[in-house]
């Protein structure tokens, strides 16, 4: 069904305005179904919220006509329909439905799920879910929202946080925004955080008077944000009153340290967001804007132990003029804007990360399309892109630059990727644009295992927890995998694309320190020498349920106009997962598939994180009783998902039916192929000569071997 | 009574509570944890969902359900 971008939330509450009983739920129906497989919550809610209501009696809610349509619109109103009615199994089953069918993750419905996990007490999975919708970066108003969610799984008990925090939170600002949402990143970060807010607009008394509430609480942290309008700077700032600021503020460093144990975290001033005098603030040695700048700097340099700094400059640079808005600071005295607080508040957690010792340690990045452009077993070497002149070879410069530049201050680095060994070096010995180089990495792992396994791996090799890892890779795929594996790894959500990689990593404030020493630098030396560098040997994961989530569907069909030019690149380029290795110009393929002597076949395959499109391609010459498979070979995208099992079937199905007897397969080594070695042997065949493979008709049985294969058709 | 299908919706978000079942009369008595953090965030999810602005003097003082989609309604018709 061909989704239609015309139906809105707007129309659909016009569409149902006033219906009532049947007529209301004839008009959902249809309308669920006009949507098709198009999503977005909002049109949702509309639908659910019309059927869902109670005193329209939801009971008459047309629930089989609404779930035989099985769109993720009908899954998502069936399950809001389930919660309103409190049954809870039921919408957790409809909302993994759900989650399956959408290609990105969304923060809301994971929301939904986590609340629905609450209710019938499963509390870690519903952290889980939580903790990875406030790592998607959603807007302030998600973290709000979630606040009872999260204080029911905290007060639970049942969920391990890594550390319980006490917070004082003091500012010239209202806080109570601030706080829930500095709670949801503590959390995310797998601190449980109690949030203690001072006084609106008194906090410097609190500070003073010895026998405060704030001293009584003995907080491990006190955040301290205040913000320009407190400086009430005039246009020109004379010395003294730069000085008298700065002053001021260490000396409320000082009373704390006086009073109490707490480690202090100190957010610097911001920018006005009008400047009357425009340049002169800065240009005037006396300029107001300069003499901000002053107060920042004056008060972040030397700081004394047991006390943090955090740019609020640096911060608003990220919201164009729009980090102090007048308009809320009138309203209710909110800074900074709204819109800024989540990465406001991911700084202040990132910091006491900090001080507690919880930040991340290790970063594992996958290789193709994640520290290079394209795919070096595929592609080869000389044709992957790094730095200029391609635009994205130099956003993945960018990444690996970033990437040496951690390394440089104590940040270990691992690779972990898909792929032959001797490939995945290749890069690192012959590209001279590469940044990095092999012995910038503590361990180096290319394999064709599945990277839960890896990761795992490289943490028990270095001896670090899992929870001090974040893993970096543009494959949705792999980052479901690890995520669902290892939820203790961070593993930032990003686009497939390299710029968006670069600025998620660094929004996740994952690897912030206090201090950066010699040490630091030689870390990863220490480490490498401490450890030969092993290639792991891995034992197969069980990937069948993980497979069976994927809703993978494949086609396949007879090579035509419209085929043969992606047949014959892949005829072309293929070098992996290819057999034979034999090369075919586009007019020999036709001629193939023109031939009655030839079964010639593409193969494609898609499934809930998109369309992989032609990915397989099988050449048979047919030799009376005897098929040849001349060339087998696919694409390395589509690798461990059963691919080139289907593959296998469906032309020993034909072979089958046609009533030949015997297909012969062969396996002609390369450098490059070594991937799929045993792959005849491991598809039933049996090694008749070396490099050659037999298979009996008479053996096959489609039923026992192939069934448990989650490619449908 | 469209309105009141939606804040349906967002009062049960809000409280995290998915039996509360609210009429234009429900008020500020009746829901417990009805204080002043979760006039709030009922403030800002309406805001966000409607995509209006109050003024902060006129949304403070509400209390009731049916107050809200007052005011709820008159902004949009304003706008």
């Amino acid at each position: 069904m061909k989704p239609i971008k015309t139906i809105t939330k707007d129309t659909v509450s016009y569409i149902l305005y006033g219906l009532k009983g049947e007529d209301l739920q004839k008009r959902v129906v249809e309308l669920i179904h006009e949507l098709g497989d198009s999503f977005d919550l909002e049109t949702g809610d509309a639908i659910a919220d019309a059927v869902t209501f109670r005193q329209n009696g939801s009971e008459s809610l047309a629930k089989k006509d609404i779930a035989e349509i099985k769109s993720p619109t009908a899954l998502y109103v069936l399950a809001r329909h389930a919660a309103a009615k409190r049954d809870y199994e039921d919408a957790i089953e409809h909302i993994n439905s759900l989650k399956d069918r959408l290609s990105k993750p969304n923060a809301q419905i994971l929301l939904l799920h986590a609340r629905m996990l609450t209710r019938v007490g499963r509390m870690e999975e519903a952290a889980n879910d939580l903790r990875f919708s406030f790592s998607l970066r959603p807007p302030y108003s998600h973290y709000v929202k979630a606040e009872v969610v999260l204080n029911k799984i905290v007060s639970s008990g049942r969920w391990a946080p890594k550390r319980p925090i006490k917070i004082a939170l003091l500012a010239s600002s209202t806080t109570a925004l601030l706080a829930s949402v500095l709670k949801a990143i503590c959390f995310e970060r797998g601190m449980a955080a109690s949030i203690y807010q001072g006084q609106y607009g008194s906090y410097r008394q609190e500070i003073l008077d010895p026998g405060s509430k704030l001293y009584e609480l003995e907080a491990d942290v006190i955040v301290i944000v205040p913000n320009h309008k407190e400086l009430a700077f005039a246009p020109t700032v004379d010395k003294s009153v730069v000085t008298s600021a700065v002053e001021s503020v260490r000396g409320l460093w000082k009373k704390i340290k006086g009073h109490s144990q707490s480690h202090v975290i100190q957010v610097g001033y911001d920018i006005p967001p009008s400047s009357s005098w425009g340049q002169m603030e800065i240009t005037n040695p006396k300029g107001r804007l300069r003499a901000i700048s002053k107060v920042n700097e004056l008060i972040s340099s030397d700081l004394p132990s047991g006390v943090s700094f955090i740019s609020a400059v640096d911060i608003a640079r990220h919201f164009e003029g729009e980090f102090f808005l007048k308009e809320e600071w009138a309203r209710s005295k909110q800074y900074p804007a709204l819109r800024a607080l989540p990465l406001f508040a991911g700084r202040i957690a990132a910091q006491i990360a900090v001080v507690y010792g919880l930040t991340s340690k290790v970063l594992v990045l996958d290789l193709d399309n994640t520290l290079w452009g394209g795919v070096v077993g595929e592609d080869g070497v000389a044709n992957i892109k790094i730095g200029p002149p391609s635009a994205e070879g130099e956003a993945f410069l960018e990444i690996q630059r970033y990437a040496k530049e951690l390394k440089d201050r104590g940040i270990l680095l691992a690779v972990c990727s898909k792929n032959n060994l001797a490939d995945a070096q290749e890069p690192f010995l012959r590209q001279e644009e590469m940044l990095l180089k092999q012995e910038d990495f503590v361990m180096f792992v290319a394999n064709w295992e599945d990277k839960a396994t890896n990761i795992q791996k490289i943490a028990s090799t270095l001896s670090l927890g899992l929870d001090s890892f974040v893993f970096l890779d543009d494959n949705p795929l792999e980052r479901a995998w690890v995520r669902s594996k290892l939820p203790q790894v961070e593993v930032p959500e990003v686009e497939a694309n390299p710029w968006s990689m670069l600025s998620v990593l660094v929004r996740g404030n994952y690897f912030e320190a206090l201090t950066t020493t010699e040490e630091d630098a030689r870390r990863s030396d220490s480490y490498l020498a401490n450890m030969e560098r092993t290639e792991l040997e891995q034992s197969v994961g069980s990937l069948e349920e993980f497979l069976r989530s994927l809703d993978m569907t494949a086609e396949y069909g007879p090579l035509d106009e419209i085929t043969l030019p992606r047949v014959a690149q892949l005829v072309s380029k293929t070098n992996q997962f290819n057999l034979t290795t034999r090369r075919y110009t586009i007019e020999q393929l036709k001629a193939m598939a023109e031939s009655d002597d030839w079964w010639c076949r593409w193969f494609r395959l898609k499934d809930r994180f998109g369309d992989h499109g032609l990915v397989g391609v099988l050449l048979i010459e047919r030799n009376g009783g005897e098929w040849v498979v001349d060339t087998w070979l696919m694409s390395c995208r589509v690798l461990g998902r059963q691919m080139e099992r289907f593959m296998c079937k469906i032309f020993l199905d034909t072979a089958e039916s046609a009533g030949v007897r015997v297909v012969r397969g062969c396996y002609a080594p390369t450098p490059k192929n070594g991937l799929v070695k045993n792959l005849y042997a491991e598809m039933g065949f049996v090694k008749s000569n070396p490099g050659e493979f037999l298979y009996n008709i008479e053996d096959y049985r489609s039923g026992d071997m192939w069934s448990d294969i989650s490619i449908k058709i | 009574m469209e309105t009141l299908k939606i804040l349906q919706r967002i009062f049960c978000e809000v409280f995290d509570d998915d039996a509360l079942n609210i009429t234009t009369n429900t008020s500020q008595k009746e829901v417990e944890e009805w204080d002043s953090v979760a006039q709030v965030k009922l403030v800002l999810s309406i805001e966000e969902e409607f995509g209006i602005r109050f003024q902060m003097e006129e949304v403070s003082a509400l209390k009731t359900v049916g107050g809200f989609i007052e005011v709820i309604e008159r902004t949009l018709e304003e706008k």
